[in-house]
């Protein structure tokens, strides 16, 4: 099929957005611009692309591909259908694409792009010496935004592999200033303060930390990175510029109870314990569910003792540790509630109708106090790809589930069909007999026949009309009786009279000699073409008795084939999708458990503070007892 | 209170925007192994949509055959002067699809997707095809056309595109109907 749209038309794909960059960084998302788009069904695979349903998109594509009815697109039909699978979680087989695309004598274009989703696979599937490999293959620069991201994800790899100071010497290079290349430097800082060079990985942050930008997604950096100052110069015990670095976290963002936190810590450094105890009652009154919140219950009760107000302090040990307690308990019950199903029940509820859009509502989610601990683990990338393959799970049993209906209709569409042939089958045969015979033609050759006989022999009284038949036939009576009666009588008037009607009659007819004998020519000839079309239909009964088995006979088998595949896959999918939700239900138990570690170090915490101060009190009591005995 | 601190200062430490997948995390509790799992479920993938490209390619023998075959597809080409909302389509005078857009349908369109709108059997012979196109047309009104096409079924599948084009010259959307061979 060579099928050719208008010049004119332009389709643009985007796969960079569907390899797990989110979406809000639509800068790092390729395209691919196609400016003739040759044929349909390519173009129907980009209709369900554009969509982001890559389920039916793929199945569309593959489908084409066997039916050969893509040959114009070939190639950016391989690129695209990797990027697909690569959005649905296959990333074997889409590596396996990009792979054999990268290494193909094919235009440098696609070559490179093949070998900048390979790096970007490897990156993923932490393989970051192989990543390496790949993006070096790259040659020259890619497209505009794709380039960036290139370049972004070199200095991943190099710190994936804690290649620091070539990814700092790269990062200086490339003069990037995206908001990736400040989460980039962000990373190699933090990288670079764990590892000891302090310095360095001060400057940047410290970098970082003064850019001045009304970009929300750039405030949000910057705020990290004064926090993480601030905190590493606890670390640091240089409590004045924490405290510095601390006070520049905006208020309102998101990490300002971070910020509070550390910012009563580095007083505390300094012994200023009524300074920090101003920071830390503000915490008091926020969410309870924030740990920074809950950390702050307990550095408050510890600064009270600090400006030695044991009772008040005691007090607050004990409504801390009510409090503790209290989140223990909630924790415990979310435990239980996860393991009855009902997170992913939840979670499940809130997906949206499209086949594999993810739009997970953060805000809405946060609102739920198992959500605001489960916080971290739901933005995590190991959750949201295991929460994509439950969906896809889902989703696939779905299709199996619809499909298995279906062969149950063809069936039913096969019995239909084998019966209404059996119907009509004496019918058709009864018309095939007639075909087979050609009786229709043999008269048409005696018609044909008879013409020429006429013409030949001008039998002038064969071309009599069917009036004029009757007419000469009455004549031809009145003829034999004139013949009988002449031995009686004179008939002489009678037999001029017979002559004259006959002469008559026979010279109409030979004055219309030429139009009747047209007449008969057109009318054979209308009959030739309505044999014609007879003959046709003839052949397509006679097709159709050959035929019509066809539309049922062999269905039967393959569908028989195809429903035990679908049966055997069912099964498969229901067996791996409780497996996932198990998995699933153990990221979410395994994440609640550890913030119960912390919390309970904290109730341990707690409680030895109120044994302490208990002892203290008892002591000091004991000790005034002895004074007053004393004389 | 030194202890505490480090609750602090471990937060913060791990902020790094890649290193917030709990498996990081320390604790007694045996960590969910999930790579044999993922390596399961792409298996299984892989498997279904095998499956569903046979399945496709038997319901269109089945239920299409190219014989009888008729296939209409839809395109818009920059579509600036008209905004589809619908489509109704009429073979032989008869309904046979009446389509209403989505905008992300729209958006595919626009962006060069091809839909395939119907598919149907029909007789080989002369068959007479009406599309009507109804949205909102130059400066917002409400807009209807209709688009026929004769055309001949012979006894291979028959494809059909409606084309939405804008004509630059006059302003005005052109609606155009195009047989593939």
């Amino acid at each position: 099929m060579r099928l050719l749209l208008s010049a004119s038309m332009t389709a643009c794909i985007t796969i960079g957005a569907l390899l797990g960059v989110p979406s809000t960084h639509a800068a790092t998302a390729e395209k691919i611009v196609w400016h003739e788009l040759r044929d349909l069904d390519f173009g129907n695979t980009l209709y369900y692309f554009f969509q982001r349903e890559y389920f039916t998109s793929i199945v569309n594509l593959t489908v084409a591909q066997h039916k050969q009815t893509i040959p114009h697109h070939k190639q950016e039909a391989e690129l695209l259908l990797g990027g697909m699978y690569l959005s649905f979680g296959m990333h074997r087989l889409s590596g396996e694409i990009f792979d054999r695309l990268a290494d193909k004598d094919i235009p440098l274009r696609i070559r490179n792009r093949a070998w900048f989703y390979l790096a970007k696979i490897r990156y993923q599937r932490n393989l970051y010496p192989e990543a390496e490999q790949a993006i070096k293959r790259i040659e020259g620069a890619l497209p505009d935004e794709q380039e960036q991201e290139r370049r972004l994800l070199f200095a991943n790899i190099l710190l994936a592999q804690k290649h620091y100071q070539e990814a700092d010497a790269y990062l200086q290079e490339t003069r990037d200033t995206s908001s990736w290349s400040y989460y980039l430097r962000y990373n190699l800082a933090v990288s670079l303060i764990k590892q000891g060079n302090i310095d360095r990985g001060h400057e940047i942050l410290s970098t970082i930390g003064s850019i001045k930008t009304h970009d929300k997604e750039l405030q949000a950096v910057r705020d990290q990175a004064n926090l993480a100052l601030g905190y590493s110069y606890i670390q640091q015990e240089q409590p004045q510029p924490a405290i510095e670095y601390l006070r520049k976290v905006r208020l309102k963002g998101h990490l300002s109870n971070k910020a509070l936190l550390g910012l009563g810590w580095a007083y505390d450094q300094q012994k200023e314990y009524k300074k920090a105890l101003a920071p830390w009652l503000e915490l008091n009154k926020r969410n309870v569910l924030d740990s920074a919140v809950q950390e702050s219950y307990l550095a408050t009760a510890y600064a009270l003792g600090k400006l030695n107000k044991d009772a008040r302090a005691l007090a607050h040990y004990k409504s801390t540790i009510e409090i503790y307690e209290g989140e223990l308990s909630r924790l415990e019950d979310t435990i239980i509630n996860i393991s009855g199903g009902k997170f992913i029940r939840e979670i499940m509820d809130k997906q949206t109708r499209n086949e594999m859009g993810w739009f997970w509502e953060m805000e809405e989610a946060s609102k739920e106090a198992e959500n605001h601990y489960l916080v971290n683990l739901l933005a995590s990338h190991t959750f949201q790809e295991s929460l994509k393959n439950y969906r896809d799970m889902k989703l696939l049993k779905g299709n199996l589930e619809t499909w298995s209906h279906n062969m149950e209709v063809y069936n039913t569409i096969l019995e239909t069909r084998r019966l209404a042939y059996q119907e009509r089958l004496p019918v058709i045969q009864q018309n095939t007999t007639r075909i087979k015979s050609g009786d229709l033609h043999r008269q048409r050759d005696l018609l044909k026949a008879e013409y020429k006989r006429i013409l030949l022999t001008d039998d002038l009284l064969a071309l009599a009309s069917s009036k004029e038949k009757k007419h000469l036939k009455k004549l031809s009576r009145v003829e034999q009786r004139l013949e009988k009666l002449t031995k009686h009588r004179n008939v002489d008037k009678a037999r001029d009279k017979h002559r004259l009607t006959l002469g008559v009659i026979k010279w109409d007819i030979a004055s219309q000699y030429g139009p009747r004998t047209w007449n008969i020519k057109k009318g054979l000839t209308h009959l030739d073409k309505a044999l014609e079309k007879n003959d046709q239909h003839a052949e397509a009964i006679l097709t159709a008795e050959k035929k019509a088995p066809a539309s049922y006979e062999g269905y039967g088998d393959r569908i028989q084939a195809l429903s035990s595949r679908i049966n055997d896959l069912l099964g498969k999918t229901t067996s791996t999708l409780d497996k996932q939700e198990q998995l699933l239900k153990s990221l979410a138990i395994y994440e609640l458990r550890s913030q119960q570690d912390r919390i309970s170090s904290y109730l341990t915490h707690a409680q030895f503070s109120v044994a302490q101060i208990q002892d203290r009190a008892s002591h000091d009591e004991q000790e005034a007892e002895q004074q007053e005995i004393k004389p | 209170m030194n202890k505490l601190t480090s609750f602090g200062l471990a937060l913060l430490l791990s902020f790094s925007v890649h290193a917030q997948d709990p498996l990081n995390k320390t604790t007694a509790a045996p960590k969910p192994d999930m790579r044999g799992l993922d390596n399961e479920i792409q298996d299984l993938k892989k498997e279904v949509l095998g499956l569903n490209r046979d399945l496709f390619i038997l319901e269109e023998e089945l239920l299409f055959p190219a014989t009888s075959q008729v296939a209409v597809f839809l395109s818009v080409d920059v579509g600036e002067f008209f905004k589809l909302d619908s489509v109704q389509l009429k073979i032989n005078d008869k309904s046979v699809t009446n389509y209403l857009y989505t905008e992300r349908e729209i958006d595919a369109l626009h962006r060069g997707g091809v839909q395939r709108l119907y598919v149907g059997n029909l007789k080989v012979g002369k068959h007479e095809m009406v599309a009507t196109f109804i949205g909102i047309g130059p400066r917002g009104r409400e807009y209807k056309r209709g688009s026929t096409l004769v055309f001949e079924k012979k006894t291979d599948a028959k494809y059909l595109e409606l084309q939405i084009i804008d004509s630059e010259a006059r302003h005005q959307p052109e609606f155009k109907v195009k047989e593939w061979e």
